[in-house]
Protein backbone atom coordinates (compact mmCIF):
# COMPACT_ATOMS: atom_id res chain seq x y z
CA UNK A 1 0.00 0.00 0.00
CA UNK A 2 2.74 2.46 1.03
CA UNK A 3 6.29 2.18 -0.25
CA UNK A 4 8.76 4.77 0.98
CA UNK A 5 12.10 4.37 -0.70
CA UNK A 6 15.25 6.30 0.14
CA UNK A 7 13.42 9.41 1.30
CA UNK A 8 15.54 12.43 2.13
CA UNK A 9 13.77 15.49 3.53
CA UNK A 10 14.79 18.81 5.07
CA UNK A 11 13.43 21.67 7.12
CA UNK A 12 14.79 24.55 5.05
CA UNK A 13 18.48 23.84 4.64
CA UNK A 14 18.71 21.36 7.49
CA UNK A 15 18.33 17.78 6.31
CA UNK A 16 16.39 15.69 8.82
CA UNK A 17 15.62 12.43 7.03
CA UNK A 18 18.41 10.38 5.45
CA UNK A 19 17.37 7.66 3.03
CA UNK A 20 14.44 6.21 4.97
CA UNK A 21 12.90 3.17 3.36
CA UNK A 22 9.94 1.16 4.60
CA UNK A 23 6.67 -0.31 3.46
CA UNK A 24 3.22 -0.64 4.99
CA UNK A 25 0.98 -3.32 3.58
CA UNK A 26 -2.80 -3.24 3.54
CA UNK A 27 -4.09 -4.66 6.82
CA UNK A 28 -0.78 -4.11 8.58
CA UNK A 29 0.20 -1.94 11.53
CA UNK A 30 3.77 -0.75 11.03
CA UNK A 31 5.13 1.20 13.97
CA UNK A 32 7.94 3.75 13.84
CA UNK A 33 9.83 4.05 17.10
CA UNK A 34 12.69 6.21 18.22
CA UNK A 35 13.69 8.96 20.59
CA UNK A 36 12.18 12.44 20.54
CA UNK A 37 13.53 14.34 17.54
CA UNK A 38 14.57 11.16 15.75
CA UNK A 39 12.46 12.04 12.71
CA UNK A 40 9.34 9.91 13.19
CA UNK A 41 6.81 12.75 12.93
CA UNK A 42 8.85 14.28 10.14
CA UNK A 43 8.52 11.04 8.21
CA UNK A 44 4.72 11.25 8.53
CA UNK A 45 4.74 14.92 7.47
CA UNK A 46 6.85 14.05 4.45
CA UNK A 47 4.46 11.29 3.40
CA UNK A 48 1.54 13.74 3.69
CA UNK A 49 3.42 16.24 1.51
CA UNK A 50 3.90 18.88 4.20
CA UNK A 51 7.63 18.68 3.83
CA UNK A 52 9.32 18.72 0.43
CA UNK A 53 11.18 15.60 -0.54
CA UNK A 54 14.83 16.19 -1.47
CA UNK A 55 15.03 12.81 -3.12
CA UNK A 56 13.51 9.39 -2.94
CA UNK A 57 10.17 7.94 -3.77
CA UNK A 58 6.84 7.57 -1.97
CA UNK A 59 4.24 5.36 -3.60
CA UNK A 60 0.70 4.99 -2.35
CA UNK A 61 -1.35 2.17 -3.83
CA UNK A 62 1.24 1.88 -6.60
CA UNK A 63 1.18 5.56 -7.56
CA UNK A 64 3.97 8.02 -6.92
CA UNK A 65 2.73 10.72 -4.52
CA UNK A 66 5.95 12.57 -3.72
CA UNK A 67 5.32 15.13 -6.46
CA UNK A 68 1.58 15.64 -6.04
CA UNK A 69 0.28 18.68 -4.12
CA UNK A 70 -0.21 17.96 -0.41
CA UNK A 71 -3.98 18.50 -0.61
CA UNK A 72 -4.32 15.70 -3.17
CA UNK A 73 -2.82 13.04 -0.90
CA UNK A 74 -5.99 12.72 1.23
CA UNK A 75 -7.96 12.47 -2.01
CA UNK A 76 -5.81 9.45 -2.92
CA UNK A 77 -6.53 7.76 0.38
CA UNK A 78 -3.93 9.11 2.83
CA UNK A 79 -5.23 10.11 6.26
CA UNK A 80 -3.39 11.70 9.16
CA UNK A 81 -4.07 11.83 12.89
CA UNK A 82 -1.42 14.30 14.00
CA UNK A 83 0.33 14.60 17.30
CA UNK A 84 -1.59 16.91 19.65
CA UNK A 85 -4.82 16.21 17.68
CA UNK A 86 -4.86 19.59 15.91
CA UNK A 87 -8.62 19.73 15.66
CA UNK A 88 -10.34 22.72 14.12
CA UNK A 89 -11.05 23.82 17.66
CA UNK A 90 -13.53 26.62 16.92
CA UNK A 91 -15.57 24.41 14.62
CA UNK A 92 -18.21 22.12 16.08
CA UNK A 93 -17.79 18.36 16.23
CA UNK A 94 -20.20 18.06 13.29
CA UNK A 95 -18.21 20.60 11.25
CA UNK A 96 -14.95 18.77 11.99
CA UNK A 97 -16.52 15.58 10.68
CA UNK A 98 -17.88 17.39 7.63
CA UNK A 99 -14.36 18.58 6.77
CA UNK A 100 -13.31 14.93 6.77
CA UNK A 101 -16.29 13.82 4.70
CA UNK A 102 -15.95 16.56 2.08
CA UNK A 103 -12.47 15.61 0.94
CA UNK A 104 -13.38 12.33 -0.72
CA UNK A 105 -17.05 13.11 -1.15
CA UNK A 106 -18.10 10.55 1.44
CA UNK A 107 -21.76 10.40 2.41
CA UNK A 108 -23.69 10.67 5.65
CA UNK A 109 -23.48 6.88 5.89
CA UNK A 110 -19.72 7.12 6.43
CA UNK A 111 -20.41 9.72 9.12
CA UNK A 112 -22.94 7.44 10.82
CA UNK A 113 -20.51 4.50 10.71
CA UNK A 114 -17.84 6.64 12.34
CA UNK A 115 -20.26 7.89 14.99
CA UNK A 116 -21.22 4.28 15.72
CA UNK A 117 -17.57 3.69 16.66
CA UNK A 118 -17.55 6.78 18.91
CA UNK A 119 -21.15 7.13 20.18
CA UNK A 120 -20.09 9.73 22.74
CA UNK A 121 -19.39 12.16 19.89
CA UNK A 122 -22.99 11.84 18.75
CA UNK A 123 -24.03 13.63 21.94
CA UNK A 124 -21.55 16.43 21.30
CA UNK A 125 -22.20 17.21 17.62
CA UNK A 126 -23.10 20.86 18.13
CA UNK A 127 -20.31 21.56 20.62
CA UNK A 128 -17.14 23.38 19.55
CA UNK A 129 -14.25 20.92 19.49
CA UNK A 130 -12.30 23.05 21.95
CA UNK A 131 -14.88 22.35 24.67
CA UNK A 132 -14.43 18.55 24.54
CA UNK A 133 -12.38 16.64 27.10
CA UNK A 134 -8.93 15.41 26.07
CA UNK A 135 -10.22 11.89 25.43
CA UNK A 136 -13.18 13.14 23.41
CA UNK A 137 -10.87 15.35 21.39
CA UNK A 138 -8.74 12.33 20.53
CA UNK A 139 -11.90 10.44 19.54
CA UNK A 140 -12.81 13.32 17.27
CA UNK A 141 -9.32 13.42 15.76
CA UNK A 142 -9.65 9.73 14.91
CA UNK A 143 -13.27 10.09 13.76
CA UNK A 144 -12.39 13.04 11.52
CA UNK A 145 -9.65 11.02 9.84
CA UNK A 146 -11.96 8.01 9.46
CA UNK A 147 -14.48 10.24 7.66
CA UNK A 148 -11.88 10.36 4.88
CA UNK A 149 -12.33 6.60 4.51
CA UNK A 150 -8.54 6.26 4.24
CA UNK A 151 -6.60 3.41 2.68
CA UNK A 152 -3.52 4.48 4.59
CA UNK A 153 -3.75 5.99 8.06
CA UNK A 154 -0.84 7.75 9.70
CA UNK A 155 -1.15 8.11 13.46
CA UNK A 156 1.28 10.23 15.44
CA UNK A 157 1.25 9.21 19.10
CA UNK A 158 -2.51 8.78 19.27
CA UNK A 159 -2.52 7.62 22.91
CA UNK A 160 -0.37 10.45 24.26
CA UNK A 161 -1.82 11.92 27.45
CA UNK A 162 -4.91 9.69 27.51
CA UNK A 163 -6.34 7.72 30.40
CA UNK A 164 -6.01 3.90 30.20
CA UNK A 165 -9.65 3.25 29.19
CA UNK A 166 -9.31 5.70 26.31
CA UNK A 167 -5.98 4.18 25.24
CA UNK A 168 -7.71 0.80 25.13
CA UNK A 169 -10.51 2.21 22.97
CA UNK A 170 -8.09 3.84 20.52
CA UNK A 171 -6.11 0.59 20.25
CA UNK A 172 -9.30 -1.32 19.53
CA UNK A 173 -10.13 1.11 16.73
CA UNK A 174 -6.64 0.68 15.26
CA UNK A 175 -7.01 -3.11 15.31
CA UNK A 176 -10.47 -2.88 13.77
CA UNK A 177 -9.13 -0.72 10.94
CA UNK A 178 -6.29 -3.15 10.39
CA UNK A 179 -8.77 -5.99 10.12
CA UNK A 180 -10.72 -3.96 7.57
CA UNK A 181 -7.58 -3.77 5.43
CA UNK A 182 -6.40 -0.25 6.20
CA UNK A 183 -2.63 0.18 6.10
CA UNK A 184 -1.55 1.84 9.35
CA UNK A 185 1.69 3.65 10.01
CA UNK A 186 1.89 4.36 13.70
CA UNK A 187 4.33 6.54 15.59
CA UNK A 188 4.25 5.46 19.21
CA UNK A 189 6.56 5.73 22.21
CA UNK A 190 4.83 3.28 24.55
CA UNK A 191 6.46 -0.12 24.12
CA UNK A 192 3.54 -2.07 25.64
CA UNK A 193 1.08 -0.45 23.24
CA UNK A 194 3.36 -1.12 20.28
CA UNK A 195 3.86 -4.78 21.16
CA UNK A 196 0.13 -5.32 21.53
CA UNK A 197 -1.02 -3.82 18.23
CA UNK A 198 1.93 -3.59 15.81
CA UNK A 199 2.79 -6.20 13.20
CA UNK A 200 6.13 -4.66 12.33
CA UNK A 201 8.39 -2.15 14.03
CA UNK A 202 11.07 0.09 12.55
CA UNK A 203 13.50 2.14 14.54
CA UNK A 204 14.68 5.61 13.57
CA UNK A 205 17.58 7.51 15.00
CA UNK A 206 18.81 10.88 13.79
CA UNK A 207 16.68 10.57 10.68
CA UNK A 208 18.10 7.17 9.72
CA UNK A 209 16.54 3.75 9.89
CA UNK A 210 18.50 1.67 12.40
CA UNK A 211 16.52 -1.54 12.39
CA UNK A 212 13.29 -3.21 11.45
CA UNK A 213 11.52 -6.44 12.20
CA UNK A 214 8.27 -8.14 13.03
CA UNK A 215 7.02 -8.04 16.59
CA UNK A 216 7.71 -11.76 16.96
CA UNK A 217 11.29 -11.34 15.75
CA UNK A 218 11.87 -8.53 18.18
CA UNK A 219 10.27 -10.44 21.05
CA UNK A 220 12.65 -13.32 20.44
CA UNK A 221 15.69 -11.02 20.43
CA UNK A 222 15.15 -8.98 23.59
CA UNK A 223 18.77 -7.83 23.75
CA UNK A 224 18.70 -6.50 20.22
CA UNK A 225 15.31 -4.92 20.85
CA UNK A 226 16.57 -3.13 23.94
CA UNK A 227 19.60 -1.92 22.02
CA UNK A 228 17.41 -0.53 19.25
CA UNK A 229 15.19 1.18 21.82
CA UNK A 230 18.28 2.65 23.45
CA UNK A 231 17.42 1.35 26.92
CA UNK B 1 -29.91 74.06 13.92
CA UNK B 2 -30.43 72.87 17.51
CA UNK B 3 -28.10 70.32 19.05
CA UNK B 4 -30.58 67.42 18.81
CA UNK B 5 -31.23 67.58 15.06
CA UNK B 6 -27.57 68.40 14.46
CA UNK B 7 -26.52 65.26 16.38
CA UNK B 8 -29.05 63.17 14.46
CA UNK B 9 -27.63 64.47 11.18
CA UNK B 10 -24.10 63.66 12.37
CA UNK B 11 -25.25 60.14 13.28
CA UNK B 12 -26.64 59.69 9.78
CA UNK B 13 -23.31 60.73 8.26
CA UNK B 14 -21.58 58.40 10.72
CA UNK B 15 -23.83 55.53 9.69
CA UNK B 16 -22.77 56.00 6.06
CA UNK B 17 -19.09 55.96 7.08
CA UNK B 18 -19.76 52.87 9.23
CA UNK B 19 -21.53 51.17 6.32
CA UNK B 20 -18.67 51.67 3.89
CA UNK B 21 -15.93 50.97 6.45
CA UNK B 22 -17.63 47.75 7.49
CA UNK B 23 -17.27 46.49 3.91
CA UNK B 24 -13.59 47.42 3.55
CA UNK B 25 -12.77 46.25 7.08
CA UNK B 26 -14.51 42.89 6.64
CA UNK B 27 -12.40 42.36 3.51
CA UNK B 28 -9.22 43.28 5.36
CA UNK B 29 -10.20 41.11 8.33
CA UNK B 30 -10.89 38.07 6.14
CA UNK B 31 -7.55 38.43 4.38
CA UNK B 32 -5.68 38.76 7.65
CA UNK B 33 -7.72 36.16 9.53
CA UNK B 34 -7.39 33.46 6.91
CA UNK B 35 -4.14 34.26 5.12
CA UNK B 36 -2.26 36.05 7.93
CA UNK B 37 -1.43 38.72 5.35
CA UNK B 38 -1.59 42.35 6.47
CA UNK B 39 -2.59 43.92 3.18
CA UNK B 40 -1.37 47.52 3.31
CA UNK B 41 -2.62 48.00 -0.28
CA UNK B 42 -6.23 47.24 0.71
CA UNK B 43 -7.21 50.93 0.47
CA UNK B 44 -5.95 50.97 -3.12
CA UNK B 45 -8.43 48.22 -4.00
CA UNK B 46 -11.07 50.61 -2.66
CA UNK B 47 -9.67 53.40 -4.84
CA UNK B 48 -9.52 51.12 -7.89
CA UNK B 49 -13.14 50.17 -7.26
CA UNK B 50 -14.12 53.84 -7.34
CA UNK B 51 -12.17 54.46 -10.55
CA UNK B 52 -13.65 51.42 -12.28
CA UNK B 53 -17.09 52.59 -11.11
CA UNK B 54 -16.47 56.05 -12.60
CA UNK B 55 -15.15 54.53 -15.83
CA UNK B 56 -18.11 52.15 -16.12
CA UNK B 57 -20.72 54.78 -15.27
CA UNK B 58 -19.33 57.35 -17.72
CA UNK B 59 -18.84 54.80 -20.50
CA UNK B 60 -22.49 53.81 -20.54
CA UNK B 61 -25.08 56.20 -21.87
CA UNK B 62 -28.60 56.38 -20.52
CA UNK B 63 -30.08 56.73 -17.06
CA UNK B 64 -27.50 57.00 -14.23
CA UNK B 65 -29.03 53.92 -12.62
CA UNK B 66 -27.91 51.88 -15.63
CA UNK B 67 -24.26 52.90 -15.36
CA UNK B 68 -24.29 52.59 -11.58
CA UNK B 69 -25.81 49.10 -11.70
CA UNK B 70 -23.16 48.05 -14.20
CA UNK B 71 -20.48 49.49 -11.90
CA UNK B 72 -21.79 47.36 -9.02
CA UNK B 73 -20.87 44.33 -11.13
CA UNK B 74 -17.74 45.46 -12.99
CA UNK B 75 -15.85 47.11 -10.12
CA UNK B 76 -15.78 44.07 -7.77
CA UNK B 77 -15.05 41.76 -10.71
CA UNK B 78 -12.19 43.86 -12.14
CA UNK B 79 -10.66 44.56 -8.73
CA UNK B 80 -11.07 40.91 -7.69
CA UNK B 81 -9.30 39.87 -10.88
CA UNK B 82 -6.47 42.33 -10.19
CA UNK B 83 -6.20 40.86 -6.68
CA UNK B 84 -5.92 37.33 -8.10
CA UNK B 85 -3.09 38.48 -10.38
CA UNK B 86 -1.33 40.21 -7.46
CA UNK B 87 -1.78 37.08 -5.35
CA UNK B 88 -0.24 34.95 -8.09
CA UNK B 89 2.63 37.30 -8.93
CA UNK B 90 3.58 38.46 -5.44
CA UNK B 91 1.99 36.70 -2.46
CA UNK B 92 2.47 33.15 -3.72
CA UNK B 93 6.13 33.88 -4.53
CA UNK B 94 6.61 35.21 -1.00
CA UNK B 95 4.95 32.06 0.34
CA UNK B 96 2.47 34.31 2.21
CA UNK B 97 5.22 35.15 4.69
CA UNK B 98 3.61 37.68 7.10
CA UNK B 99 6.59 40.05 7.28
CA UNK B 100 7.61 40.04 3.63
CA UNK B 101 4.02 40.50 2.45
CA UNK B 102 3.72 43.68 4.54
CA UNK B 103 6.72 45.16 2.73
CA UNK B 104 5.43 43.93 -0.63
CA UNK B 105 1.96 45.40 -0.14
CA UNK B 106 3.46 48.75 0.93
CA UNK B 107 5.26 48.77 -2.41
CA UNK B 108 2.07 47.69 -4.14
CA UNK B 109 0.20 50.59 -2.55
CA UNK B 110 2.49 53.08 -4.29
CA UNK B 111 2.53 51.18 -7.58
CA UNK B 112 -1.28 51.12 -7.77
CA UNK B 113 -1.62 54.71 -6.57
CA UNK B 114 0.90 56.13 -9.03
CA UNK B 115 -0.47 54.02 -11.88
CA UNK B 116 -3.90 55.48 -11.13
CA UNK B 117 -2.42 58.99 -11.11
CA UNK B 118 -0.74 58.44 -14.48
CA UNK B 119 -3.80 56.94 -16.13
CA UNK B 120 -6.83 58.37 -14.33
CA UNK B 121 -5.25 61.73 -13.54
CA UNK B 122 -5.21 63.87 -10.40
CA UNK B 123 -8.79 65.15 -10.58
CA UNK B 124 -11.68 64.00 -8.44
CA UNK B 125 -14.44 62.68 -10.68
CA UNK B 126 -18.09 62.30 -9.75
CA UNK B 127 -20.42 59.42 -10.39
CA UNK B 128 -24.08 60.29 -10.57
CA UNK B 129 -26.19 58.42 -8.02
CA UNK B 130 -28.91 56.17 -9.47
CA UNK B 131 -31.52 58.00 -7.40
CA UNK B 132 -31.15 60.91 -5.02
CA UNK B 133 -34.42 62.20 -3.67
CA UNK B 134 -34.06 64.57 -0.75
CA UNK B 135 -35.91 63.48 2.38
CA UNK B 136 -36.64 66.10 5.01
CA UNK B 137 -36.55 64.60 8.49
CA UNK B 138 -39.03 65.75 11.10
CA UNK B 139 -38.05 66.50 14.69
CA UNK B 140 -40.06 66.76 17.88
CA UNK B 141 -39.86 70.27 19.30
CA UNK B 142 -41.52 72.08 22.14
CA UNK B 143 -43.76 74.86 20.81
CA UNK B 144 -46.63 77.04 22.08
CA UNK B 145 -49.01 74.10 22.14
CA UNK B 146 -46.58 71.64 23.77
CA UNK B 147 -44.66 68.95 21.87
CA UNK B 148 -45.12 69.21 18.12
CA UNK B 149 -43.58 67.89 14.92
CA UNK B 150 -41.22 70.44 13.37
CA UNK B 151 -39.09 70.41 10.19
CA UNK B 152 -35.71 71.97 11.13
CA UNK B 153 -33.94 73.61 8.23
CA UNK B 154 -31.10 71.43 6.97
CA UNK B 155 -32.23 68.24 8.74
CA UNK B 156 -32.44 66.07 5.67
CA UNK B 157 -30.81 63.17 3.94
CA UNK B 158 -31.20 61.50 0.57
CA UNK B 159 -32.71 58.22 -0.51
CA UNK B 160 -29.33 57.27 -1.92
CA UNK B 161 -27.54 57.66 1.42
CA UNK B 162 -30.16 55.50 3.12
CA UNK B 163 -29.77 52.95 0.34
CA UNK B 164 -26.00 52.85 0.94
CA UNK B 165 -26.62 51.93 4.58
CA UNK B 166 -29.19 49.29 3.65
CA UNK B 167 -26.95 47.83 0.92
CA UNK B 168 -23.98 47.57 3.29
CA UNK B 169 -26.12 45.79 5.89
CA UNK B 170 -27.34 43.40 3.22
CA UNK B 171 -23.83 42.69 1.90
CA UNK B 172 -22.33 42.15 5.37
CA UNK B 173 -25.24 39.85 6.29
CA UNK B 174 -24.64 37.88 3.08
CA UNK B 175 -20.93 37.58 3.85
CA UNK B 176 -21.78 36.35 7.34
CA UNK B 177 -24.19 33.78 5.92
CA UNK B 178 -21.61 32.58 3.41
CA UNK B 179 -19.00 32.16 6.13
CA UNK B 180 -21.22 30.55 8.73
CA UNK B 181 -23.67 28.51 6.65
CA UNK B 182 -22.03 27.39 3.44
CA UNK B 183 -19.57 24.68 2.51
CA UNK B 184 -17.06 27.26 1.27
CA UNK B 185 -17.46 29.18 4.54
CA UNK B 186 -16.62 25.99 6.43
CA UNK B 187 -13.54 25.53 4.27
CA UNK B 188 -12.53 29.15 4.94
CA UNK B 189 -12.94 28.73 8.71
CA UNK B 190 -10.98 25.47 8.73
CA UNK B 191 -8.20 27.08 6.69
CA UNK B 192 -8.19 30.06 9.05
CA UNK B 193 -7.65 27.80 12.05
CA UNK B 194 -4.99 25.47 10.71
CA UNK B 195 -3.89 25.66 7.10
CA UNK B 196 -1.66 22.59 7.30
CA UNK B 197 -4.42 20.41 8.75
CA UNK B 198 -6.85 21.79 6.19
CA UNK B 199 -4.42 20.56 3.53
CA UNK B 200 -4.41 17.16 5.24
CA UNK B 201 -8.15 17.02 4.59
CA UNK B 202 -7.93 17.78 0.90
CA UNK B 203 -8.46 21.53 1.05
CA UNK B 204 -6.37 23.35 -1.58
CA UNK B 205 -5.26 26.06 0.81
CA UNK B 206 -3.52 28.22 -1.79
CA UNK B 207 -6.65 28.27 -3.93
CA UNK B 208 -8.65 29.26 -0.85
CA UNK B 209 -6.14 32.07 -0.22
CA UNK B 210 -6.51 33.32 -3.80
CA UNK B 211 -10.30 33.36 -3.52
CA UNK B 212 -10.23 35.08 -0.12
CA UNK B 213 -7.80 37.73 -1.35
CA UNK B 214 -9.98 38.42 -4.37
CA UNK B 215 -13.12 38.39 -2.22
CA UNK B 216 -11.59 40.91 0.23
CA UNK B 217 -10.56 43.19 -2.62
CA UNK B 218 -14.00 42.88 -4.22
CA UNK B 219 -15.66 43.87 -0.95
CA UNK B 220 -13.48 46.98 -0.77
CA UNK B 221 -14.38 47.78 -4.39
CA UNK B 222 -18.06 47.30 -3.63
CA UNK B 223 -17.78 49.75 -0.74
CA UNK B 224 -16.16 52.23 -3.11
CA UNK B 225 -18.92 51.88 -5.71
CA UNK B 226 -21.49 52.64 -3.02
CA UNK B 227 -19.68 55.71 -1.74
CA UNK B 228 -18.41 57.20 -5.00
CA UNK B 229 -21.68 59.07 -5.79
CA UNK B 230 -21.25 60.78 -2.41
CA UNK B 231 -17.44 61.30 -2.29
CA UNK B 232 -16.15 61.26 -5.91
CA UNK B 233 -13.36 59.07 -7.26
CA UNK B 234 -9.78 60.23 -6.66
CA UNK B 235 -6.42 58.51 -6.82
CA UNK B 236 -5.65 59.35 -3.18
CA UNK B 237 -8.99 58.24 -1.77
CA UNK B 238 -7.65 54.88 -0.49
CA UNK B 239 -5.84 56.38 2.50
CA UNK B 240 -8.77 57.02 4.85
CA UNK B 241 -10.53 53.68 4.30
CA UNK B 242 -7.21 51.89 4.86
CA UNK B 243 -6.56 53.73 8.13
CA UNK B 244 -10.14 53.29 9.37
CA UNK B 245 -10.20 49.63 8.31
CA UNK B 246 -7.02 48.88 10.23
CA UNK B 247 -8.44 50.72 13.25
CA UNK B 248 -11.68 48.74 12.99
CA UNK B 249 -9.94 45.38 12.51
CA UNK B 250 -7.60 45.97 15.46
CA UNK B 251 -10.39 47.17 17.76
CA UNK B 252 -12.78 44.43 16.65
CA UNK B 253 -10.21 41.68 17.01
CA UNK B 254 -8.00 40.43 14.20
CA UNK B 255 -9.89 37.89 12.15
CA UNK B 256 -13.19 38.26 14.06
CA UNK B 257 -16.07 39.10 11.75
CA UNK B 258 -18.61 40.09 14.46
CA UNK B 259 -15.92 42.16 16.21
CA UNK B 260 -15.07 43.88 12.94
CA UNK B 261 -18.71 44.82 12.33
CA UNK B 262 -19.22 46.14 15.88
CA UNK B 263 -16.00 48.14 15.68
CA UNK B 264 -16.99 49.48 12.24
CA UNK B 265 -20.21 50.83 13.71
CA UNK B 266 -18.40 52.38 16.69
CA UNK B 267 -15.62 53.94 14.60
CA UNK B 268 -17.87 54.96 11.71
CA UNK B 269 -20.40 56.64 13.95
CA UNK B 270 -17.78 58.39 16.07
CA UNK B 271 -15.93 59.46 12.90
CA UNK B 272 -19.14 60.94 11.48
CA UNK B 273 -20.18 62.67 14.68
CA UNK B 274 -16.75 64.10 15.55
CA UNK B 275 -16.22 65.19 11.92
CA UNK B 276 -19.52 67.08 11.92
CA UNK B 277 -19.08 68.75 15.32
CA UNK B 278 -15.31 69.27 15.30
CA UNK B 279 -13.09 68.13 12.43
CA UNK B 280 -12.34 64.96 10.46
CA UNK B 281 -8.70 65.18 11.59
CA UNK B 282 -9.72 65.11 15.26
CA UNK B 283 -11.91 62.09 14.50
CA UNK B 284 -8.91 60.21 13.06
CA UNK B 285 -6.67 61.25 15.96
CA UNK B 286 -9.18 59.97 18.53
CA UNK B 287 -9.73 56.73 16.62
CA UNK B 288 -5.98 56.13 16.47
CA UNK B 289 -5.74 56.87 20.18
CA UNK B 290 -8.45 54.29 20.80
CA UNK B 291 -6.40 51.74 18.87
CA UNK B 292 -3.41 52.49 21.09
CA UNK B 293 -5.56 51.97 24.19
CA UNK B 294 -6.96 48.70 22.83
CA UNK B 295 -3.46 47.46 21.99
CA UNK B 296 -2.31 48.24 25.54
CA UNK B 297 -5.31 47.01 27.53
CA UNK B 298 -6.96 44.42 25.27
CA UNK B 299 -4.51 43.46 22.53
CA UNK B 300 -6.82 40.77 21.15
CA UNK B 301 -9.50 43.42 20.45
CA UNK B 302 -13.17 43.37 21.43
CA UNK B 303 -14.02 39.87 20.21
CA UNK B 304 -10.65 38.48 19.13
CA UNK B 305 -9.05 35.54 20.87
CA UNK B 306 -5.61 35.62 22.39
CA UNK B 307 -3.15 33.58 20.38
CA UNK B 308 -1.03 31.09 22.30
Amino acid sequence: MLEASGINAAYGRVQVLFGLSFTVEAGEVHCLMGRNGAGKSTALKTIMGHLPLLSGSIRLDGQEISQVPAHEIPLRGGGLIPQGRRLFSELTVEENLQIGLMARGRSGRQRDDVLDIFPRLRERLSQPAATLSGGEQQMLAVARALCLDPKLLLLDEPTEGLQPSMIEQIQQVILRLRNEGVAILLVEQRVDAVLSIADRISFIENGRMTGTGTVDELRSDRQGFSALLGV
Amino acid sequence: MDFGPHLFLACLEGAITAAVISLTAVGLSLVFGIMRVVNVAHGEFFMLGAIVAWWTATSLAGHPAFGFSAALVTAPLVVGLIAIIINRLILVRLNYDPERTIVATIGLLYVIQQTALMTFGPDARPVEPPFNTRIAIPWIGFGDSGFELIWPWGLATTTYKLAVIAAAILIVATVWLVISRTRFGLIMRATQQDGEMATSFGIPVRRVYAIVFAFGAALAALGAVLIVPVQQAHYLMGGDPLLLSFIVVIIGGLGSLPGTIIAAVIIGMSDGIISVFFSPTLAKILATLLVALVLVFRPQGLLGRRRA
